[in-house]
């Protein structure tokens, strides 16, 4: 093998473990982040690993692009809320991630407990719309404007889709007890 | 429910979830399994459209090679071109080698001159046959078979003419009254006694 030969290919190599460093530094730094408002999302750990690693792969396939944009953390952010949204829409679960199930934290007590789970419950009535944006707008306190972009949807649609699932939640929450 | 409440269980809620050690890897099996995905999917896109290409391509030769002359009249070579005093090449009474023989039925529209007659044939279409001293011209329904046939406008005529591979079509024969008979004959076996050359065009020419 000449050296006209071996050159692509040394290129090609570096490229790609660059790029496959680059996606594993940033999936380690906002792995766990994604995942937590996954889980709102979703209600479901495996359900939510499932989210976030099924983003997350979305925007590695096409990293070169969204990593020259710069923020590639939004673009993942608007991939994943998206894809929760669309998950409903298609009544499709993907993919069930076997193995070791982590165990939840044991040291709780029974009232955070149940607190926890009636939220749980209460968000998993909300429409997938609904339920994203109260997470975005209540967990991740961002604006009305950046969840509209976040959802693909206007303002306006934000503001009326959080107040029905406020109301919804207030229902579902103070009604039980 | 206060805001600051349902944010404060959220992020309550939020924090149950564990974090999983594994998933850069599994993010890049899936990244993996994702672009060979789309890969076979392009790759499968590319090659139906080859397939299809090949196909159409396939089909449009075969409709534009089409032999049947009734159907591509417009399109036939003009008759006209065959000269009546051309040699008889040994090949135009020989339909060995040579194109389809084709069957021309309609009725006769003009004579322009006396070795030349216009056919109005029956899917609409004018044809234009010159006839040589190796066209019979048969009548299929005289009874004096020993008279010369004669071909006036307004006469149903049937003309067989060979094609070949290169070239006008050559007229082999014209069958006048062809209601009369119902099998047409050839004229290698027609059971007429005409000679080769007997033929001819009677009536004055019109333009």
């Amino acid at each position: 093998m000449n050296l006209s030969e071996a050159v692509p290919v040394t290129v090609s190599a570096t490229r790609t473990a660059a790029y496959v460093a680059d996606v594993d530094t940033f999936v380690r730094e906002h792995g766990a982040a994604l995942a937590r408002t996954a889980f709102l999302l979703t209600g479901d750990h495996q359900l939510a690993e499932d989210l976030v690693q099924t983003a997350l792969a979305k925007v590695a396939v096409r990293w070169d692009r969204v990593a020259a944009k710069g923020h590639p953390g939004a673009y993942v952010r608007q991939t994943m809320v998206r894809t929760a949204i669309g998950w409903r829409r298609r009544r499709w679960r993907g993919e069930m991630p076997s193995g070791d199930v982590p165990e939840t934290r044991a040291a709780d007590d029974l009232v955070a407990v149940d607190r926890r789970d009636r939220l749980r419950r209460a968000l998993l009535t909300l429409p997938p719309r609904q339920r994203a944006a109260v997470v975005l707008r209540f967990y991740e306190d961002r604006t009305e404007a950046d969840v509209a972009d976040l959802m693909g949807c206007s303002v306006g649609t934000v503001k009326s889709q959080t107040a029905r699932a406020l109301a919804h939640l207030r229902t579902e929450l103070t009604g039980g007890i | 429910m206060h805001d600051l409440d349902l944010a404060r269980d959220l992020t309550d809620l939020a924090a149950t979830m564990p974090d999983d050690p594994a998933r850069p890897a599994a993010v890049q099996r899936r990244a993996r399994r994702l672009r060979q995905q789309r890969f076979a999917t392009r790759g499968v896109a590319a090659g139906s459209g080859f397939a299809l290409a090949v196909a159409g391509v396939a089909i449009a030769g075969r409709s534009t090679g089409s032999p049947h002359p009734v159907a591509d009249g417009p399109t036939l070579p003009d008759c006209s071109a065959v000269p009546r005093d051309a040699p008889k090449s040994p090949d135009t009474t020989d339909s060995n080698g040579f194109g389809p023989r084709a069957k021309f039925r309609g009725t006769i529209t003009a004579v322009p001159d006396a070795h030349t007659i216009v056919v109005h044939d029956f899917g609409g279409h004018d044809f234009t046959f010159t006839l040589t001293d190796a066209t019979e011209v048969i009548d299929a329904a005289a009874t004096d078979k020993g008279a010369a046939p004669s071909l006036p406008v307004g006469e149903s005529v049937v003309v067989q003419a060979l094609g070949a591979p290169t070239g006008p079509w050559t007229v082999e024969a014209v069958i006048v009254h062809p209601d009369a008979a119902p099998k047409v004959a050839k004229p290698d076996d027609s059971p007429t006694t005409m000679r080769k050359g007997d033929g001819h065009v009677v009536g004055a020419p019109t333009t």
